[in-house]
């Protein structure tokens, strides 16, 4: 499975035991072809000893740290509903540690570490999409996501081989065997991790997002846009095209405290209700339910549109909060993207908005402009 | 600077810090040991032994048997539970009396405190009895430019108090 070769205590060069025109001349003795550090060949103190994986252990291992990825991923997200920091800093570390470990000295480049960081990754993602065939990342979230977890995987993959390859050098001098041992602990410590983690207390962490839009129109326009907004339909940004789920309409009323709204994804829906209103100022709703393929990332809570005065004659400020619980952590990696999501979820909603404001629709009869946007559904008790 | 690290035992022992020019670094340590010259000698020649009498050296290995000056030594340091290589050469001896030898970085001779140890035995003919001087005198040039010059002596008198207890240690265990 794995054979033997030999390195220099300095400068972790291959030492070419068997091979004599490496030797300095026998007055010298044997040295390092390129420090020059002596060593003796029958002396194994004075030189490293490493065990070369055949490549057949290494395709193995690679396999292995798939599967265990895949299954930690899995198991992680469904039952602990969350994405941690065993997942996100745990899992990348000790797989890079597998590669770190089992490699040998001088054998890859960094960059040949990051193409094999990827190549695993992408097993791990096409792994992931097997088992889960019901589809653990949606369709529609699952590039956004697979890109988002690589560029968080990197640097923790990075510094698992790092600290895999100091572990086992650190071995090897000290020959101490049961190497294979240390593997599997790699391998299953994400579960551990996970575990201690779920039986950490953690405290229900509320972030909100604001978004604000001027809009050329005057305040009771954009009180009617937001009001009696239904249906969107100018071209959605590049980010939701691509990767997140694409707003498509609104349904349901908004005209009083306790209206129940129906906010229709391509992929889902969310349910709100309305939980505030001052007319021509503030409409503040509850999510109720929600189905957009995030509810492992972020759990939505709350929000609300509030319409001021804008900084000139004839505008409208209108700011659009959303309050939600978070479901992923460490915070500092996840917020950038968080904050990216929802400011684009925010904008292509408010620039619909704006846009029938500012259009002459928005000026017209209250029946005549829900005929011309249209309505995915009509309101069922006359809310309007 | 004179310290009488210890007095009242039958081995002597004291640390001479000489004035150090920045960013040179000057330091000796003395032992009166109340055993003859060639006694002391047989522990001092032993370096497995002797160079591991210290503070951060763990493990001495040399590259060749037996060892002549000129010869690649590798002495294995532990700090705050790391453990690394630093490499250097047997670089004189002379036999009874004392010898010499590099204490490097794996980087190279220019950084990571490089430093030399000269090791001498001597008979102590002031003494009334049958006594010898143990001098250990440390040589090297400090590299850490961004570490304080006040931390840095602090630091380096800590090491050479701790050795100089394991040395003062090991001799009462020896000869006493």
């Amino acid at each position: 499975m794995s054979r033997t070769t030999h390195y220099c205590l300095r400068c972790y060069r291959e030492l070419g035991l068997g091979e004599p025109e490496e030797a300095k001349p026998a007055a010298d003795g044997p040295a390092c072809a390129h420090c020059g550090l002596q060593y003796d060949p029958q002396d194994g103190q004075t030189f490293i000893s490493f065990g070369i994986l055949s490549p057949w252990a290494v395709y193995l291992l690679a396999a292995l740290v798939v599967l265990f990825g895949a299954g930690f991923f899995l198991l992680g997200t469904n039952y602990n509903e969350a994405v941690g920091w065993s997942l996100v800093l745990g899992l990348p570390i000790c797989m890079g540690a597998v590669l770190g470990y089992t490699s040998t000295p001088r054998r890859f480049r960094i960059w040949q570490k990051v193409i094999f960081g990827i190549l695993l990754f992408c097993g791990f993602l096409i792994i992931v999409g097997l088992i889960s065939m019901l589809g653990v990342f949606g369709l529609a979230g699952g590039i956004f996501c697979s890109v988002m977890l690589g560029l968080v995987f990197i640097l923790p993959f990075l510094l698992g081989d790092w600290l895999g390859y100091v572990i086992r050098r650190s071995d090897e001098r000290k020959k101490r065997n049961w190497k294979w041992m240390k593997v599997v602990i790699f391998l299953l410590l994400p579960f551990g991790l996970d575990t201690i983690e779920r039986l950490l207390p953690r405290d229900e962490d509320l972030a909100s997002v604001e978004t604000r839009v001027v809009f050329s129109a005057s305040q009771e326009r954009a009180w009617n846009s937001i009001v009696f907004y239904e249906q969107i339909e100018h071209e959605p940004p590049f980010l939701l095209r691509l990767a997140l789920p694409r707003p498509v309409g609104t349904t349901g009323g908004k005209t009083k405290v306790g209206d129940i709204s129906r906010c229709v994804y391509e992929n889902g829906h969310l349910v709100k209700k309305i939980s505030e209103r001052e007319e021509g100022r503030l409409l503040g709703f509850r999510i109720i339910e929600q189905k957009i393929h995030f509810e492992h990332d972020l759990e939505l809570r709350e929000g609300s549109f509030r319409v001021e005065p804008g900084p000139d004659p004839g505008t409208t400020l209108v700011t659009l909060t959303t309050t939600y619980r978070r479901l992923t952590y460490p915070a500092f990696i996840w917020q950038p993207a968080e904050i990216l999501v929802l400011h684009t979820l925010h904008g292509h909603v408010l620039e619909g908005m704006r846009a029938n404001a500012e259009s002459e629709l928005a000026d017209g009869p209250v029946d005549d402009a829900a005929r011309v946007i249209g309505r995915l559904e009509l309101p069922a008790a006359g809310g309007r | 600077m004179k310290n009488e690290a210890s007095g009242t035992f039958a081995v002597r022992s004291r640390l001479t810090c000489a004035r150090q020019r920045w960013p040179a670094v000057r330091l000796a340590l003395e032992l009166d040991v109340p055993v003859s010259k060639k006694r002391l000698w047989e522990f001092v020649s032993d370096l497995g032994t002797f160079l591991v009498t210290d503070p951060y050296h763990r493990r001495m290995i040399s590259m060749r048997k037996p060892l002549k000056p000129g010869d690649h030594l590798a002495i294995e340091h532990g700090l705050l539970g790391v453990s690394f290589f630093r490499f250097g050469r047997l670089l004189g001896w002379s036999e009874g009396n004392g010898y010499s030898f590099s204490d490097l970085s794996a980087r190279g001779p220019r950084c990571g405190f490089p430093h030399i140890f000269e090791v001498a035995v001597e008979t102590d003919r002031e003494s009334p009895r049958e006594c010898s001087k143990l001098r250990i005198e440390v040589k090297g040039r400090w590299t850490a430019r961004l570490v304080p010059i006040a931390l840095r002596d602090w630091w380096l008198n800590f090491t050479c108090r701790r050795h100089l207890r394991l040395l003062h240690r090991k001799l009462e265990e020896l000869y006493t």
